[in-house]
């Protein structure tokens, strides 16, 4: 026969190292495994095999020598475990009847040991997607956090479902602000509710307190003026002294008291419970404390913290001249109720609307307003009522659009994560086959592998919402920067029950979401021929098609993602670019807090010798004054007629006014168009014409008609004077002509914006400030030869020169002011843009992973192109191609996503539209960049495929 | 327990455990030498099976593995739980093992 029989035992001996068990013993089990093999190799051979073949079915028997060494020596220790037998065991294993309840709960457990057992087992693939998802949970829970303690978080206070808050709602705006009148009105009748309170929003105050032996020092804290039942009505007691009582301040008890809260007693007084009865001054008014609220009750106004609160009606003794509780066009108190059990919002809203719309009616006709959109706001004022259990806020108005969309977007940041780790899941699932046939071929139910493989899924998920909830609270801070600093110093952003259970919730969905189809997938196969080590090509191919789709998923979401954010990313740098109309490099701005009460000479001898101190400081090239603080939204707006020139029928002619100081423009850096600017005679001119040289009054009324000089801006000289040159021609506030205020233009502005960045300037005149000065706070500029640093210093030193009460307040530079402006929009750029880039990375990574996988699957195949001749670039394009398709269909649904539903966020955009080209093309041109790069190096590795050994895998 | 039942008939050596796995489960259940003998010392090491070399006339020396008391009743119990395993399969699911 001429046949060689090669000696197993030979073959055995070699590859198997020494296993230290005893050389006899170890001789038996080469001896033994070597018959095997033979007896496998001759069976062969008997069956009609060739030499080679039936060799090579022998020596298939042990593929991995260094694992069979492991088995062995681990064989012989008493307690080790076979690993089969043991899951056989723990699957199948059966309870006693009377204890069927142990026996899930008993499975669970083991189904969540074998979990972690796995997760464990595969370290990297683990720690990836446990980032991911994390990154993912963590964005969603820092977001929801914020929406939770924004918008969703009930106020500590009784029963705060059945409180109401009350807004006003006119064409083209709706606001939550009262006068007094209007809110004593309302409170006199009332019957759906058990009481209506009223409160100011939280502002500082001076306040010193008043005990024997020390100086009184003045200190600064956060406080709100309330109605006298507003803590009676929240159902809030005093954990020390009383609340405010009704009749607090009022004739029969003319003694101004005030309630100071948990965290002021703590910081201020260290919790001395002799703390009520102390005196303290408010604004040089004396009050005396009566008690402390509850640790964590913050008032209505959610994010702010006050440290006092006090009655309404001492509103013109802490502010003399203040005319807030008569006049009805301040509007400055949120109004908030609490309704009768079983009384309803329509019924009682009815009840109260007629009050409101007789108030506007009664407004209208006692004194007609400034501009046309504001009467035409009264005439068609209505009341609204919502639910007022979450409390108010600014906040509110100003991010909840920003939030909601941000609270989508990673929402579908977190739908890539699972998309991505979806898509591992399916790579390990194809290496964890045979473990699965195994188990379905001794019995396991598919169910019940299912619920293993799902339970692996969830614990990872949960995991990851560990981790996530950890870097939420990073993440949560972060956020907060983004937003104003003095609306969230009460914000309570620590995780409570709602935020956990979401986060809880998010995690196990995510688990189910992305465990899910990977589960069905592994389950679903060929048993025999996975159980053969084949391929089973068909499952190959179903499995390769759901990786495809889940990455065109991701591209489609994260080319979303990117739109967006580019939107918002573009809209803010139109802002940054927009052109203020002013000069803000090397200018400050501040306040000035005088430290006491003034009356109006002592104030304008204040400002005058405050300006000529700045002035002459080193590095200061002018000073001046204005009466808003800028880009904060404040404004006067009057109507103005010209004379002998008719009014358009609805026409809107209200003009803002702005009073300023001298070298107002050239400080601001505004130029002027033609004209003059205003000079120091301007001043005295009117001082002259005015008073006839005394002290200077706005209440007095001047006999002669007094011509004020003013200075109109670019807007208003279209609109009022079109065809003509506006100098030297004169206008009056509408129907006031005759008793004065007639204003002669004597120079024309560049428009410049001073409410915000995105409105265009409206119509503006300015009038020197010490031509009339009036009673107000007024803001400093300051322009400097470059070189901020230590400004603050040498400015509160300049101010003390002048009076050493005097202290500077807010002060910021002109840049960080445009950008404090720009908050919102900056909040929601870099945000999105930040996830949006995260999304970006998880699809080039899924990319990444699908493309290798596909190149793996296809070796044989490129080997065979390329031994026909295939050039390496053939080979390169071939795959690039397939990832150009993959995203090119997940490309066209992004987009097709985003030009659906950018609109949606319209009204946060700035000069662009939501379906902006440019961002589209530059967004899709991204997406394409990164796939290019992430599909690359697959690429490179299937062009250096060695067709020779491709061909022998086989 | 496939291997406790196969060698609960009769002594068996290895090579034999393996053909008969692979025959009974028409292929379903394969077992290579890498997997089969750590398992078989194992369950000698638990004392449930006893190998002993063996030579027989005409045939080279082989080690044989016979059932011990001990693998008996780790075999009965085995049974018993299987048994009531696809009992209870079978009122939940009625799904019944096909009888071989």
């Amino acid at each position: 026969m001429g046949r060689v029989m090669p000696d197993w035992k030979h073959y055995v001996r070699q590859n198997l190292a020494p296993l230290k068990l005893g050389p006899e013993r170890e001789l038996e089990m080469v001896d033994e495994m070597a018959q095997h093999l033979e007896a496998v190799y001759e069976d062969a051979l008997a069956a009609g095999a060739t030499e080679h073949e039936a060799y090579k079915r022998a020596a298939a028997h042990i593929k991995d020598w260094r694992l069979l060494e492991c088995e062995l020596i681990r064989a012989k220790r008493p307690l080790a475990h076979i690993w089969i037998n043991n899951r056989i065991a723990t699957d199948v294993r059966l309870e006693s009847p009377n204890r069927t309840g142990g026996l899930v709960m008993g499975s669970l457990v083991q189904d969540l040991r074998y979990g972690v057992r796995m997760l464990l087992r595969s370290k990297g693939f683990t720690v990836v997607a446990v980032l991911s998802l994390a990154l993912g949970i963590g964005a969603n829970t820092a977001i929801f956090s914020l929406v939770n303690a924004v918008m969703l978080r009930m106020l500590p206070v009784k029963n705060p479902q059945q409180l109401v808050l009350f807004s006003l709602v006119g064409p083209g705006r709706t606001s939550n602000n009262f006068n007094y009148p209007l809110f004593e009105q309302l409170s006199e009748n009332h019957p759906s509710f058990i009481g209506l309170i009223a409160a100011n929003t939280v502002n500082s105050l001076r306040m010193s307190v008043n005990e024997p032996g020390t100086t009184g020092e003045v200190e600064t804290v956060q406080q709100s003026q309330v109605s006298g039942n507003y803590f009676s009505v929240l159902g809030v007691n005093a954990v020390v002294g009383r609340v405010l009582a009704d009749d607090d301040g009022s004739v029969s008890n003319p003694q101004q008291v005030a309630v100071i809260s948990y965290d002021f007693w703590k910081r201020r007084f260290g919790l001395d419970p002799a703390v009520v009865g102390k005196k303290i001054t408010l604004n040089e008014c004396p009050f005396s404390i009566v008690g402390v609220t509850p640790p964590g009750f913050s008032g209505f106004e959610v994010g702010r913290k006050p440290d006092l609160w006090w009655p309404l009606r001492a509103v013109p003794l802490v502010y003399p001249g203040n005319q807030s509780l008569k006049i009805r066009s301040h509007w400055w108190l949120r109004v908030i109720g609490r309704l009768q059990p079983g009384a309803t919002l329509a019924q009682a809203r009815q009840e109260l609307d007629l009050i409101v719309k007789q108030h506007a009616a009664q407004m209208i006709a006692d004194e007609p307003p400034g501009s046309e959109s504001y009467l035409r706001y009264l005439k068609e004022l209505r009341l609204e009522l919502e639910s007022g259990g979450t409390g108010w806020s600014t906040l509110r108005a100003q991010f909840k659009q920003p939030l909601l969309i941000l609270m989508a977007a990673v929402g579908l940041v977190l739908l890539t994560a699972c998309a991505n780790v979806a898509n591992l899941l399916l790579a390990r699932a194809s290496r964890r086959r045979k473990e699965i046939a195994i188990r379905l071929a001794i019995g396991a139910g598919r169910w019940r592998i299912i619920r293993q493989l799902l339970t692996e899924s969830i614990l990872m998920a949960v995991a990851s919402g560990v981790l996530g909830l950890l870097l939420a609270q990073w993440g949560t801070g972060v956020l907060i920067t983004y937003l104003p600093r003095q609306q969230t110093a009460g914000l309570i952003v620590a995780p409570d029950t709602g935020v956990l259970g979401f986060t809880l919730a998010v995690s196990v969905l995510t688990g189910i979401l992305f465990g899910l189809v990977p589960a069905l997938q592994a389950t679903r196969f060929n048993l025999i021929a996975s159980l053969k080590n084949q391929t089973g090509s068909n499952v190959g191919r179903s499995r390769l098609a759901l990786n495809k789709i889940l990455v065109v998923t991701q591209v489609a979401l994260s080319l979303f993602l990117v739109i967006g954010a580019g939107l918002f990313l573009r809209s803010l740098q139109n802002l940054r670019n927009v052109d203020t109309g002013f000069d803000s490099e090397n200018l400050v701005h501040f306040g000035i807090d005088p430290g006491g009460r003034l009356d109006g000479a002592q104030r304008v001898s204040l400002y005058k010798e405050t300006l000529d101190w700045l002035e002459a400081l080193p590095g200061a090239r002018s000073a001046s004054l204005l009466s808003f603080p800028l880009l904060a939204g404040g404004s006067i707006t009057n109507r103005i007629a010209v004379p002998g020139r008719a009014p358009q029928p609805g026409e809107e002619a209200g003009c803002h006014q702005l009073w300023v100081g001298p070298r107002f423009f050239e400080t601001m850096g505004i130029p002027l168009v033609s004209g003059r600017d205003f000079t120091k005679q301007d001043e005295r001119h009117d001082h002259q014409t005015q008073t006839g040289g005394e002290k200077a009054s706005s209440k007095a009324a001047p006999p002669a008609v007094p011509v004020l000089f003013a200075v109109i801006n670019q807007s208003m000289a279209r609109h009022f004077f079109s065809n003509e040159d506006p100098i030297g021609k004169r206008f009056t506030y509408e129907g006031y002509s005759t008793e004065g205020n007639v204003f002669e233009v004597i120079g024309v502005v560049k428009d410049a914006k001073y409410e915000n960045l995105r409105d265009p300037s409206p119509k503006t005149f300015y009038v020197p400030y010490f031509q009339r000065p009036n009673n107000n706070d007024q803001t400093f500029q300051l322009r400097t030869f470059g070189d901020l640093s230590g400004l603050a210093t040498t400015l509160e030193r300049a101010v003390q020169e002048v009076n050493p009460k005097l202290h500077i307040v807010g002060l910021q530079t002109m840049n960080d002011l445009v950008d404090r402006s720009l908050m919102r929009e900056r909040f929601i750029a870099q945000i999105a843009g930040f996830f949006s880039l995260f999304a970006l990375l998880l699809a080039s990574v899924g990319l990444y992973g699908v493309m290798s996988h596909a190149v793996a699957n296809r070796t044989n195949e490129i080997g065979i192109r390329m031994a026909l001749g295939a050039q390496r670039r053939n080979v390169v394009w071939m795959v690039l191609r397939e990832t150009i398709f993959l995203v090119a269909i997940g490309s066209v649904i992004g987009l097709s996503a985003a030009v659906a539903t950018t609109r949606l966020i319209g009204s946060l955009l700035f000069g662009l539209t939501p379906t902006d080209p440019t961002t589209m093309a530059l967004g899709a041109l991204m997406m394409l960049g990164v796939a290019a790069t992430a599909s690359y190096l697959p690429a490179r590795r299937a062009s250096n495929v060695d067709p020779m050994a491709a061909l022998r895998c086989e | 327990m496939l291997i406790l039942a196969l060698v609960e008939e009769r002594a068996r050596h290895g090579y034999e455990i393996a053909k008969l796995i692979e025959q009974r489960s028409e292929g379903v259940l394969q077992f290579h030498v890498a997997s089969l003998y750590p398992l078989l010392y194992r369950l000698e090491t638990r004392g449930w099976i006893q190998g002993r070399w063996v030579e027989k006339a005409g045939q080279r020396r082989r080690r044989y593995y016979k059932l011990t008391p001990a693998g008996r009743k780790v075999l009965t119990e085995q049974r018993q739980t299987w048994a009531d395993f696809f009992a209870a399969l079978d009122r939940v699911a009625r799904v019944k093992p096909v009888e071989g």
